[in-house]
């Protein structure tokens, strides 16, 4: 931790200025300064001495005023100083906590996409295994010795079913949940802004992004990981849409009933919060609008798009916040990402 | 006898369940990926279309979009075994929100599948 409490130059002026002054005391008393001048002004008085020894105290006390002066400012600015680079600290503290957050969540997602691979692949390979497995079994003319033999296989299927149920159960990012919060809602209102500034450094260049919230506090029982991880993938778009000289908008408020209405979700959700990423972008045909969150859909160059960003997106938001996704666009003129999540409160009732 | 169009990339997949079909007395044709269906939509008549989701080309998804769109009265069966990043049951929802008859996560059982083809064809016969 640095220390500006006292900087060294308005340190060093004050003792040069209180040594001299101190040396120039014991000088003119030791040659009887005052008395050699009091004589010298008696014999010269057609001169006018008297002015300038009068003159004299004046600027030295002065030049001491000064001398305090810039002695208290600098160490106001040192004050100043010390209480920006704390901040400073504190921030650069708070951005390595979401990098760590955001590597996590990406380690997250990779796992997770990994593990659903493969849970997919081995419910495809089990499905043939069961269907004629059962098939056999269900021969009328099957010897006991070779019906026990298929028994033994639709067992080894289960089991092989278990463990890509569980496997798919990680897949569907079941440790991401609001638990990482200590069982807390978290607050959007002070979440979104944090996490947009991070994103910001990370992802944009030329892209102006502008962030509106419009509400004061807004806690939702969703996990910060989640939620960087939907960011992200929403700005990414965005500001992909807008090839990289736009403006996206990242807005938060409280959802209005018709917004809640219209996403189907009128029953039980007294309140909700609306989380819009809007772009000025290219839009989108409704045809593309229509499969913008299908899995596998991209309207990006092969190689360039997984096509699985929005569709993972919808899958939080829905599955694991019970909330809604939307998309509204207009080729020319933009596209508007509309999120709904419930407010803490609703989660508890919906809970119970 | 009623007309399937089996639809399902994975060739052990596809075996398995013409065989099932076909002993549940279904005119069984198949197809490997979704445009390869379309084109056999267009060229014939089918009471039902079984397809997995996740298929190249065209996937299962887009596939249900296209017959609830053009060939409405072609009942739907949709099949599977999740996919990557995605939660548990996730496409099979997907599948019947767009318009699915019935949608079951693989792998399943042959007396799940064949209540669901009779719960399929029930709700046909209840309504005409």
């Amino acid at each position: 931790m640095l220390n500006f409490a006292f900087s060294r130059p308005a340190r060093r002026d004050l003792l040069i200025a209180l040594v001299a002054c101190a040396g120039l005391i014991v000088i003119f008393i030791s040659i009887d300064f005052l008395e050699a001048l009091f004589e010298f002004t008696r014999e010269h008085e057609d001169w006018e001495l008297d002015e300038f020894l009068a003159t004299v105290p004046a600027a030295a006390l002065v030049a001491c005023w000064f001398a305090f002066r810039r002695w208290r400012e600098s160490n106001g600015l040192n004050r100043r100083l010390s209480e920006a680079l704390s901040e400073l600290e504190a921030l650069t503290q708070r951005e390595r906590e979401i990098q760590g957050e955001l590597r996590q969540s990406h380690k997250m997602a990779a796992l997770g996409q990994l593990a659903g691979g493969i849970a997919h692949e081995i419910n495809n390979t089990l499905q043939p295994i069961f269907t004629l497995a059962e098939l056999c079994s269900e021969q009328e003319d099957l010897t006991d010795k070779n019906r026990e033999r298929m028994k033994q296989i639709l067992s080894a299927a289960g089991r092989g079913r278990e463990i890509s149920q569980k496997t798919l159960m990680f897949a569907g990012s079941d440790e991401n949940r609001s638990d990482e919060n200590g069982g807390e809602p978290l607050d959007l209102s002070a979440a979104l802004p944090e996490m947009m500034d991070f994103v910001t450094d990370a992802t944009l260049s030329s892209v102006k992004l502008k962030s509106e919230v419009l509400v004061d506090t807004a806690p939702a029982r969703i996990s910060r990981t989640e939620l960087t991880q939907v960011l992200t993938n929403l700005i990414n778009n965005a500001t992909d849409a807008t090839e990289q000289k736009g403006t996206v908008t990242v807005s938060l408020n409280r959802a209005t009933p018709a917004a809640v209405g219209a996403a189907g979700l009128g029953a039980g959700c007294s309140g909700m919060w609306s989380v819009t990423v809007s772009d000025d972008g290219v839009g989108m045909s409704d045809t593309v609008r229509e499969r913008a969150l299908d899995p596998f859909f991209s309207t990006k160059p092969p190689g360039v798009g997984t096509g699985l960003g929005l569709s993972v997106v919808r899958g939080i938001v829905e599955k694991n916040w019970g909330g809604k996704i939307t998309v509204e666009s207009e080729p020319g003129v933009g596209t508007t990402v509309r999120i709904l999540i419930p407010d803490a409160p609703v989660t508890e009732g919906a809970q119970s | 006898m009623k007309k399937v169009l089996l639809v399902e990339d994975d060739e052990f997949g596809r075996y398995a369940l013409r065989e099932l079909l076909s002993d549940a007395a279904f005119d069984v044709a198949e197809a490997d990926n979704g445009l390869a269906a379309r084109r056999m939509l267009e060229g014939d008549t089918f009471d039902l279309v079984v397809t997995d989701i996740f298929m190249p080309d065209m996937d299962g998804i887009e596939l249900i979009r296209l017959i609830r769109k053009t060939y409405p009265d072609v009942k739907i069966l949709a099949l599977s075994g999740g996919g990557a990043g995605f939660t548990p049951g996730y496409a099979t929802d997907l599948a019947s929100t767009i318009g699915a008859n019935a949608a079951l996560q693989k792998p399943v059982s042959n007396d799940e599948l064949r209540a669901a083809l009779d719960a399929i064809f029930r709700d046909e016969d209840g309504k005409s």
